[in-house]
């Protein structure tokens, strides 16, 4: 069964087509990577999966549910990159943000704290774990964002450029990470400006252009 | 899961709440300033505390849900409570909870500071007729708070609107000056307030009015309720849901 699956999807800003019915199946285990200019629309793309954004026409099932109608049943096992390092609040710890964001998801208890140990040592937050995040660098807010979006242990990733304000190591043990969760049997979708790194990592390219997902790579 | 979700969202307002200890401090003292110079106005103290803690109480609550989404709007977060596993008006609740903890605490301060100076006297308070009413009318509290947070979701800076219910509300409520003395259509404009009828309630003791006063209050709910998911759902079609 597909994880995500989208019909006959439109979307329109005022006088600006988006989207003209797309459609698209994708399934676990798989890396799917999103180019295109800016504006063309891969962040309202990573939004309308998610459900922050409503189509104008057509559905979005994730897990054969239909995310506009039962949008928090679907919420556990989806895991959201979006806007970078301002997505964290900066008032509470490293380690504060990710419990709370796997508890927002409805994980807690032992199985969250193992899972943010984790996180911690693959993304290397540990030793700054309980320092506010409003003190961490850029680089250090970004990978805490990522491993806040991964805390509840999600079947389905969408990352909205992952990968800027990371150096180059960082980058790495990102792209091994991502590797790592498809192999877990686990459906990751990137929108990237980074034609290499997409090229490098993902099973297949989707570049949007003029209102449609015009070339497969 | 449910409420474990909720008690997450508590416990993360009252510790981002904690960092800005200093703005509970400006509150209280902004609070106390009104008071004295309420006190001075008026001849009935007690009741005129009462009522400018029942003000406090409604404002409060009124302006939360429209604060807290504008703040998680600029700091780029609104998106990811929207991402929660239970629907959105819950998690605006326990967020609206950690702000009636709040409100407690600045009361509770206030009145105790208010009877060592002697102006008033803690065994003539009606503090558990208070905390009643206060109980009565936090569902259609909650739903005003919802309906001006649906507003901000779509219109994003709505200050000027809570200017207006906030002052509206200190003059209607009848701390300054009683309601009887207000022209016969004020009379009715003041009763549509939940604060001005919660103070009516303090004042005259009728079990009825208890009853009417709660199903108003859940009126208010159902009604921001609907204006709210109203507004969540024109700012999805429009994409502009985190937008500030």
């Amino acid at each position: 069964m597909e994880s995500v699956k989208i019909n006959n999807l439109s979307k329109r800003y005022s006088d600006c087509c988006v989207f003209q019915r797309i459609n698209f199946s994708f399934y676990p285990g798989k890396i799917i990577g999103l180019l295109g200019d800016n504006g063309v629309g891969k962040t309202t793309f990573i939004k309308l999966i998610c459900g922050l954004i409503y189509p104008d026409e057509g559905e979005v099932f994730v897990n054969g549910i239909d995310i506009k109608k039962q949008r928090s049943k679907i919420m556990q096992n989806i895991g959201v990159f979006l806007e970078g390092s301002r997505s964290t609040y900066w008032k509470l710890t490293a380690w504060q943000n990710l419990l709370y964001f796997s508890g927002l998801k409805g994980t807690f208890g032992k199985l969250a704290h193992n899972r943010a140990k984790k996180l911690l040592h693959i993304f290397d937050l540990w030793d700054i774990r309980n320092t506010k995040v409003e003190f961490l660098s850029f680089g250090m807010k970004q990978r805490l964002a990522l491993a806040c979006s991964l805390s509840h242990d999600p079947f389905i990733i969408l990352l909205d450029e992952p990968t800027s304000g990371l150096d180059k190591q960082s980058s790495t043990i990102f792209e091994r990470f991502i590797k790592q969760l498809a192999h877990e049997n686990k459906l990751v979708i990137i929108a990237s400006h980074d034609h290499e790194m997409i090229e490098r990592i993902s099973h297949s390219t989707l570049i949007i252009k003029n209102g449609s997902i015009n070339h497969v790579l | 899961m449910f409420f474990k979700i909720l008690w997450n969202e508590i416990k993360k307002e009252i510790l981002t709440a904690w960092s800005y200890r200093l703005q509970w401090l400006g509150e209280f003292l902004s609070l106390l300033i009104f008071f004295i110079f309420l006190v001075a106005l008026t001849k009935e103290k007690q009741i005129a505390g009462v009522s400018y803690c029942l003000w406090f109480y409604s404002i409060l609550i009124i302006g939360d849900i429209s604060g807290k989404i504008s703040t998680e709007m600029r700091s780029g977060t609104f998106e990811q409570i929207y991402l929660s596993a239970i629907p959105i008006p819950f998690l605006l609740f326990a967020k609206v909870v950690s702000a009636i903890v709040r409100s407690f605490i600045i009361m509770g301060s206030l009145l105790s500071f208010l009877c060592g100076l002697g102006y008033i006297t803690l065994s003539s308070l009606p503090i558990i007729k208070l905390t009643y009413v206060m109980l009565l009318i936090t569902p259609g509290l909650f739903g005003l708070s919802l309906f001006l947070g649906g507003l901000t979701i779509l219109l994003k800076d709505i200050g000027w609107i809570l200017n207006i219910i906030n002052n509206s509300l200190l003059f209607l409520s009848g701390i300054f000056m009683p309601i009887e003395s207000f022209p016969a259509w004020l009379q009715c404009v003041s009763h549509i307030s939940l604060t001005t009828n919660a103070i009516d309630l303090i004042k005259v003791n009728h079990s009825n009015n208890e009853l009417s006063l709660f199903i108003i209050s859940l009126i208010y709910l159902g009604f921001g309720i609907g204006i709210f998911l109203y507004c969540e759902k024109k700012a999805k079609l429009r994409g502009c849901l985190g937008h500030y």
